[in-house]
């Protein structure tokens, strides 16, 4: 590395003293009417045939002699000259009818490209669509506005979860894996966590959506060789907003969100909580407390079970679970036993975003500058929970002299998140409403009840441990604790989970200009991450509980983690003989990357209660550390030659050493090349409805280097010793020998068309990518004495279309209507080789809770990435469900039944953008078809009579819940098990045919296709007629009022009872926090 | 100037990438990728310890859900399930055995379920001693043919409940380091092996340096072999259905080497703190009400007059076997002092808890003399037995509960072992002792299940609830073995057949439970 920078560092000092001697440089800048640069205009002095190009950002140097003309020539726009008289120079240029500026690309170390150049699938997203609503997180903002791209957005109660972008279907066979972010040129760690688990596309968090002016997204490995090997699955590359324009701009952004949650699962409104199916008679015994005197006689159901298969809800007198608690007004009382349909949308706070922006901007000779300041604060949906973030962002350019600027951009985020809203199987932050419940519940009543304390001090629970009648004076403690669960409001008062998050990243740079065209540009990059995280749960909690398995404890982690990149390019571009444009690049780049984690939790409880420190564990606190280090030093170069605008030719190699990979073999190289054919610009007599035509192919090879630490086999201590006896155990996972690097190879070829004077446009884009012996940590059958194996085994295959489409359907003076859809089509993903002997392998983080009893997710031999693997029924003839004829039930499933994949084959939007006068919607529709997931709500829903299939009447009229001989039971159709062919034609009483599944281990009636369409966004805005103001027109130069709605409408969902748009985990959901409805206000003031 | 100053710009960034760089090849990076809070050289007194910290799990193993042993447990009518019946109402069972074969990925804390893979951890032990590079290292523990012989004991202890469990099992190709992509052994082979392990490791103890690191017996070569002897008389006793010969061949070997004795009940000392009495962790720490004394049990222990009902569960109220989930609710609500696992929530952390007792061990000589395997007095060993397991369970009783105790005297014991139910001067002898080898292996569900399979005694029956008439004679191998091992898997099912036809079944009958 030494050498090679030194080389570079010897020839910028080289040209610095061999140029400027006759010529003068002259810097410049190109841009349009309204101060916005234009891109890769051509620079060139009169009469001469070589000139330079201007960079994305309408910059450009160039060595003239004083008083020479330079004439500048960009797309688009007309020609223009002017005199150089050895001052900077500012070019104004003129639009030309209808043809469109050139589309800026950009791609690794912040190079940004034309379209026309461009031999691969780009699709460039502006921030006039990615800011139709407010948004707090970059990937929300992007669904269904790319094409090819499925993210997985989560439920807006679990705060500021990301959205996970998955481009293209899988790659890996460890599942998924996040695309990087890189912003400005500096790749986003997407290995950073908001809880102490990492969730994918983590980086995207920390992204201000309102300050990008663009986003780029690159897939195959032909577009982003030169990111390296974090790139594994494509880079969404952002550029940030800068000032421009000579001007001196402030932007004042404020919206107001509210959430509703929506969409909730159909629960039955029949029937009462608990096991038994009539209310029991309470009779008041000697040693009962007083309060109970008054209930003696009255009904009660059985609240020891968390289930709803108690009796119908006729409106009978009976005793609710919080008459037992002396002290309120209901004590003692009875009360009538009624359904209560919103009990669970009861629950949920309205959610309150408020997002607020205000950036001022400021560009003149030789800088410009921008500053932008965003605060977001959540109120969350669940109780108790909200996140308070604020984002300084900043960006600025110093020309210094002539030829060196310099510059600086950075976005420190800060963040303070509370509360509990982890979701997962039986979680007592409510996911828990469609699994385990009781339907006579009054929600209102339960929260004003929320501080409720029985004479021991206890929670009142509404799921007391046992039943009244079993109270025993001697010990109240059987009575007076909750069983399985709390009052769900004090179970919030009483956890405090607080996670402070830092993040600071961003790049300075210093660039000179050492030629014409020639310029070298050092750049320092740094990602730094810091968190700490506090979790309590309160004395009160453990004490109240019997089987909620809440202890009191204390939990802290912090940790701080840190990415430097030290980076030198040096670019070249020059028209050669006229007609060929070269531009080359070469560079180098090294990345040292460390984390650090410390973590601690008491252990057992606390011995003094509600005292939160480390030292108070019952027993032996754990502690965690750990730290990971690794290096990676780089070359690379790119190259692009152009002839007469019509014919590109491109290629990169890259090369990387790596700390990760084996000492004896620590290199990977890995190079890409393609071609764009411009037949518009070569052919004149087109059709004149012809605007623009390309075709593009490319191929290109990027790596997969192994994770840190990869290669050692590590026995570790465990922190608990026996009696001062060390424990150690040997390692579950183990380095294949010979372990690897491998690369992942993609080609792509497409057409890019544009028609009527841009107003029709369309690209199709074809892409076929494979990764081979990928090194990749798979689970192995433990019986070979390790549960994984790190190795290169896998080939993972995918190949799809792309199309995105855009028309200007009207353009009168008053109304416009512009249109843009996407398609992505995933034709095959198959795994074509995975581990000698084993045809299908389960990655670690697709397990679910009870993901053997049901289904999860598997990558099977020959079929495609990610099979949804599990309980079908077991069949017989005619493909009809085996039953065991004497009891009615089906027969244990066939653990083996394969839905199919569990990535859509469709996904695509599409975004209306209509302006009639000052007003401006927008609209943007998202879908995708195909699919499965999983849902163990709807399983454990079933189970425990909540769900309303429960509560139904059969075909018989009579409800499935009623007895047998009174007509009621769910009709059975099959065959029997005995010998897979007798009809049977029966029917099963209700308790018993609705448990039968989990035992049964049958998932079949819980899998659902992930198929949606929804109306995700969706503004109105008005353009306030400033410029009729008149004095405050010369304060404001613009202002926009918008109303903005968010998950608006699902229109169409192939399940019953979730948003397929937002599943909680990659094989289905475990009791996931509910999709919600957001309305709200925007106003947007530039002054 | 400016060209000045720009030269010293440019000469100063340029010098400082060098710097940064770091004066080293652009390929080499050192010990960067040397994870530094792990090691590379196991230690194998460490990973005795941490075998022998699992040893309670392998006769009850509730925790997270129940393990293959509590399963054995429930099958036996030792306990009952009280909320979710399904295993006792005998639902289709099938488990994984990850945890017994291999480490689990993060391995870290002392759950058994969370860690572990002795199995491995005991292959290791015996490689380090045995590898001409790393014996000197490994000896510092203790000398190599004694950390190999506890190893090889060990194996042997842990593989006989899986296979007494599922059957056939990958074992004399499992642990290589490999896929696990392993060929299942017959458990007759798995058997022979076995004995053939357990005699040579009593064999290769030297006189050398004391083994480290040992939780259980504190390195006594004399302790160790006695128990490699005792489970030997196990093992070979379990043959008496299939192959009483060598059912007999191997008890006579054992009784020969020497047995537990008198008061040589062997149990696992808990310290507490970190590691906890297993059934202190179940109902104090996991705080779970899953599990309670089978009526079953209680039943016959009261109308025997057993004592050891005392000690057994927190009360006499077992909780009836195999009902549905709405009728346990029912029981539970109705009963809420039903029996709790021995002293349920009053357990203390660092109670000990039994291994293996010196009762179960003379019962098991008792029959195998009753057989005529051997020329010892049936009687007799009958006798010491159920007496060696009161001394036993008498010592979990409270100092101050005179009236438990007296139900442990000497004089009570003389009336129980006189009563026509008892005593062996008359009826049916054989089940008599096979019966109170049943009710002494209690809390040790494998061992329970298994003499059941093995004898028929006691006669257990169905529950209310359940979905099968039959009590499950197996069960079924994991998902993960039909996920990594899919054909070697399929084969060793395809034996196990059910009535219903199905392979790899619950009803399926392995090797030793012949019809």
């Amino acid at each position: 590395m030494r050498k090679f920078l030194s080389l570079l560092a010897v020839l910028s000092m080289l040209c610095l003293t061999v140029t400027a001697q006759t010529r003068i440089p002259v810097k410049g800048k190109v841009l349009d009417e309204l101060g916005q640069p234009v891109s890769f205009a051509s620079v060139r002095v009169k009469g001469e045939k070589q000139g330079v190009s201007a960079d994305a950002d309408g910059n450009f140097t160039i060595r003239i002699v004083k008083g020479a003309i330079i004439q500048i020539n960009a797309v688009g726009y007309a020609s223009t000259e002017m005199v150089a008289d050895g001052g900077d120079l500012s070019f104004r240029m003129k639009r030309t009818g209808q043809a469109l500026s050139e589309v800026v690309v950009s791609t690794a170390f912040g190079v940004k490209k034309s379209e026309r150049t461009t031999p691969y699938s780009a699709q460039v997203v502006k921030s006039e669509a990615l800011n139709l609503i407010p948004q707090t997180s970059l990937s929300d903002a992007l669904a269904g506005k790319v094409a090819g791209v499925q993210f997985r957005s989560q439920s807006p109660s679990k705060l500021n979860a990301t959205a996970a972008a998955r481009i293209r279907g899988g790659l890996m066979l460890s599942g998924d894996v996040s695309p990087i972010y890189v912003v400005d040129g500096t790749i986003i760690s997407n290995d950073v966590s908001k809880d102490g688990t990492t969730q994918p596309n983590d980086g995207a968090y920390d992204i201000d959506p309102s300050n990008v002016e663009t986003v780029t997204i690159l897939k195959g490995a032909n577009a982003t060789a030169l990111f390296g090997s974090k790139a594994i699955n494509g880079a969404i590359v952002i550029t940030t907003k800068k000032g421009y324009g000579g001007k001196s701009a402030v932007q004042l952004n404020q919206g107001v969100i509210l959430d509703k949650v929506t969409h909730l699962m159909h629960l039955q409104n029949r029937y009462a909580g608990g096991a038994n199916n009539y209310l029991t008679t309470y009779h008041y015994k000697a040693g009962d407390p007083d309060s109970w005197k008054s209930l003696d006689g009255v009904g009660f159901p059985d609240y020891t079970d968390d289930s709803s298969w108690g009796p119908e809800m006729l409106g009978q007198t009976y005793a609710p679970w919080y008459a037992w608690v002396p002290g309120t007004q209901y004590s003692g009382k009875s009360a009538k036993l009624v359904g209560q349909p919103n009990n669970v949308k009861d629950f949920w706070n309205t959610g309150l975003t408020s997002n607020t922006n205000v950036n001022f901007s400021k560009s003149g000779q030789g800088y410009s500058t921008r500053l932008s300041y965003s605060k977001q604060w959540i109120r969350g949906l669940i109780p108790n929970s909200s996140s308070d973030r604020n984002i300084l962002t900043s960006s600025t350019t110093i020309d210094i002299n002539k030829v060196v600027t310099a510059g600086v951009d950075f976005t420190y985020n800060t963040q303070l998140l509370s509360g509990d809203y982890s979701d997962g199987y039986a979680n007592q932050t409510s996911g828990n409403f469609g699994q385990w419940n009781h339907r006579d519940l009054d929600m209102k009543l339960m929260k004003s009840l929320r501080g409720l304390k029985t004479p021991i001090g206890t929670l009142a629970s509404w799921n007391w441990f046992h039943n009244p009648d079993g109270y025993d004076a001697s010990q109240p403690s059987s009575f007076f604790t909750g069983n399985y669960w709390y009052n769900f409001y004090a179970y919030q008062d009483n956890i405090e989970n607080q996670t402070r998050r830092d993040r600071f990243y961003g790049d300075a740079y210093i660039k000179v200009n050492v030629l014409d065209g020639l310029s070298i540009k050092g750049t320092v990059r740094k990602d730094q991450y810091n968190y700490w995280l506090e979790n309590k749960v309160h004395s009160l909690l453990e004490t109240s509980g019997s089987q909620t398995g809440q202890l009191a404890s204390y939990r802290t982690e912090q940790r701080n983690q840190n990415d430097m990149n030290y980076e030198l390019i040096a670019t070249y571009n020059h028209n050669f003989f006229k007609d060929l444009a070269v531009s080359l690049l070469a560079g180098g780049n090294t990345e040292t990357y460390n984390r650090k984690q410390l973590g601690a939790n008491t252990n057992q409880g606390l011995n003094i209660a509600d005292y939160f420190d480390i030292s108070n564990s019952k027993s032996q606190p754990s502690v965690t550390s750990s730290r990971v280090n690794s290096r990676t030093n780089s070359v690379f170069a790119s190259g692009e030659f152009e002839y007469k605008r019509f014919l590109s030719l491109t290629g990169a190699v890259r090369q990387d050493w790596s700390s990760t990979l084996p000492a004896s073999d620590n290199k990977l190289l890995y190079p890409a090349a393609g071609f764009s054919f411009v037949p518009t610009e070569l052919v004149k007599n087109l059709p004149s409805w012809l605007s623009f035509g390309k075709l593009y192919g490319s191929w290109g090879r990027k790596p997969l280097t192994l994770d840190v630490y990869a290669t050692n086999l590590p026995y570790s201590l465990s922190q608990y010793q026996w009696n001062s006896n060390l424990l150690m155990s040997t390692p579950g996972s183990v380095p294949a020998p010979g372990l690897k690097g491998a690369l992942i190879t993609s080609y792509e070829a497409g057409v890019d068309m544009r028609f009527v004077q841009n107003r029709f446009g369309l690209t199709v884009n074809y892409y076929n990518e494979t990764s081979a012996s990928q090194p990749v940590q798979i689970s192995v059958g433990s019986t070979g004495g390790y549960t994984a194996k790190v190795i290169n085994a896998a080939t993972v295959k995918r190949q799809g279309f792309e199309f995105a489409a855009t028309a200007g359907i009207m353009r009168t003076k008053d109304f416009t209507w512009n249109v843009t859809a996407t398609v992505g089509w995933l034709m095959k993903n198959p795994v074509t080789k995975i581990v000698p002997g084993t045809d299908r392998i389960q990655p670690s983080n697709w397990i679910g809770s009870f993901g053997t009893h049901y289904a999860s997710a598997y990558q099977a031999l020959g079929k495609d990435w990610g099979q949804l693997i599990g309980g079908g029924y077991t069949r017989g003839a005619n493909n009809l469900p085996e039953i065991d004829p004497t009891t009615g039930l089906y027969i244990t499933g066939n653990a083996n039944y394969d839905w199919g994949s569990i990535v859509p084959k469709v996904t695509g939007g599409i975004q209306n953008l209509f302006t009639y006068k000052n007003f401006v919607v927008n609209a943007s529709l998202d879908y995708q078809f195909g699919g499965r997931f999983f849902s163990l709500t709807e399983s454990w829903g079933m189970y425990s009579g909540d769900i309303d299939y429960t509560a139904a009447n059969n075909d018989r009229g009579k409800s499935v819940r009623d007895p047998l001989t009174n007509g009621g039971g769910v009709h059975v159709k099959g065959v029997s098990s005995v010998d897979g062919k007798t009809p049977i034609d029966t029917y099963v009483d209700g308790f018993t045919y609705f448990h039968q599944f989990y035992g049964a281990q049958i998932a079949e009636p819980f899998v659902h296709k992930l198929s949606f369409v929804k109306l995700r966004e969706v503004s109105l805005g008005y353009n306030l007629p400033v410029k009729k103001w008149g004095f405050s027109s010369k304060i404001v130069q613009s202002a926009t009022v918008s109303v903005v709605a968010r998950n608006l409408w699902l229109i169409y969902s192939a399940s019953r009872n979730f948003d397929p748009s937002e599943i909680s985990d990659v094989y289905g959901e475990n009791g996931q926090l509910p999709a919600t409805r957001s309305l709200g206000v925007n106003l947007s003031f530039t002054f | 100037m400016l060209r000045q100053f720009y030269k010293y710009l440019v000469a100063g960034s340029c010098t400082v990438l060098i710097a940064t760089s770091s004066c080293k090849k652009i390929d080499e990076f050192g010990n960067t990728n040397i994870d530094p809070g792990k090691t590379t050289s196991p230690v194998t007194s460490a990973l005795l310890t941490n075998v022998l910290s699992t040893l309670s799990y392998y006769t009850w193993d509730a925790g997270n859900g129940a393990g293959i042993n509590t399963v054995s447990g429930l099958y036996c009518q030792y306990f009952s399930e009280t909320q979710y019946t399904d295993i006792s109402v005998f639902n289709k069972e099938k488990a994984d055995w990850n945890f017994y074969y291999a480490a689990n990925l993060n391995s870290s804390g002392n759950n058994f379920y969370t860690n572990n893979g002795p199995l491995f951890d005991l292959k290791t032990i015996i490689d380090q001693n045995t590898d001409a590079t790393t014996k000197a290292t490994a000896a510092l523990n203790g000398s190599n043919a004694n950390q190999i012989a506890i190893a090889r004991i060990l194996k042997v202890y842990i593989f006989s409940t899986l296979t007494d469990i599922f059957g056939d099992l990958p074992y004399s190709k499992a642990l290589a380091g490999d896929n696990g992509v392993t060929p299942y052994d017959k458990q007759q082979a798995i058997y022979t092996d076995m004995f053939k392990e357990l005699t040579e490791a009593v064999a290769q103890f030297d006189g050398g340096a004391t083994v480290k690191g040992d939780i259980l017996f504190g390195g006594s070569v004399a302790s160790w072999k006695t128990f490699a002897n005792s489970i030997h008389l196990l093992l070979g006793l379990r043959l008496s259905k299939v192959d009483a010969a060598t059912g007999q061949k191997e008890v006579q070997a054992a009784i020969a080497g020497g047995v537990i004795g008198a008061g040589g009940s062997i149990q696992m000392d808990y310290p507490g703190g970190s590691y906890l009495n297993p059934v202190y962790n179940y109902y104090d720490v996991t705080k779970r009400f899953d599990y309670a004394v089978s009526k079953t049990m209680t039943d016959w222990l009261s109308s025997h007059g057993d004592p050891r009902i005392i000690t057994y569960g927190t009360s006499s109220i077992g909780f009836p076997f195999g009902l549905s989930r709405d009728n346990a609710v029912a029981f539970a609500n109705a009963n809420t002092k039903y029996a709790q696992l021995l002293k349920g929530q009053g357990q203390a952390q660092d109670d000990p808890f039994i291994i293996l007792s010196s009762g179960e061990i003379f019962l098991a000589r008792a029959e195998a003399a009753q057989r005529g395997w051997t020329g010892e007095d049936p009687v007799a060993m009958y006798q010491t037995g159920i007496q060696e397991s009161w001394k036993l369970w008498k010592q979990s009783v409270n100092d101050t509960d005179r009236v438990s105790l007296l139900k442990f005297s000497d004089s009570a014991f003389n009336v129980y072992m006189g009563s026509p139910n008892i005593s062996l001067s008359s009826g049916d002898v054989l089940g008599k002792i096979c019966t109170q080898e049943w009710v002494t292996h209690y809390p040790a569900g494998p061992r329970g299940w298994s003499d059941w399979r093995r004898t028929g005694y006691p006669t257990l029956a169905a529950g209310t609830g359940a979905v099968n008439s039959q009590i499950p004679r197996r069960i079924a191998y994991g998902t993960n073995e039909y996920s990594y091992n899919p054909s070697n898997v399929a084969t060793a099912g395809a034996q196990y057949v059910g009535s219903n036809g199905e392979k790899d079944s619950n009803y399926g009958r392995i090797w030793w439970d012949v019809q």
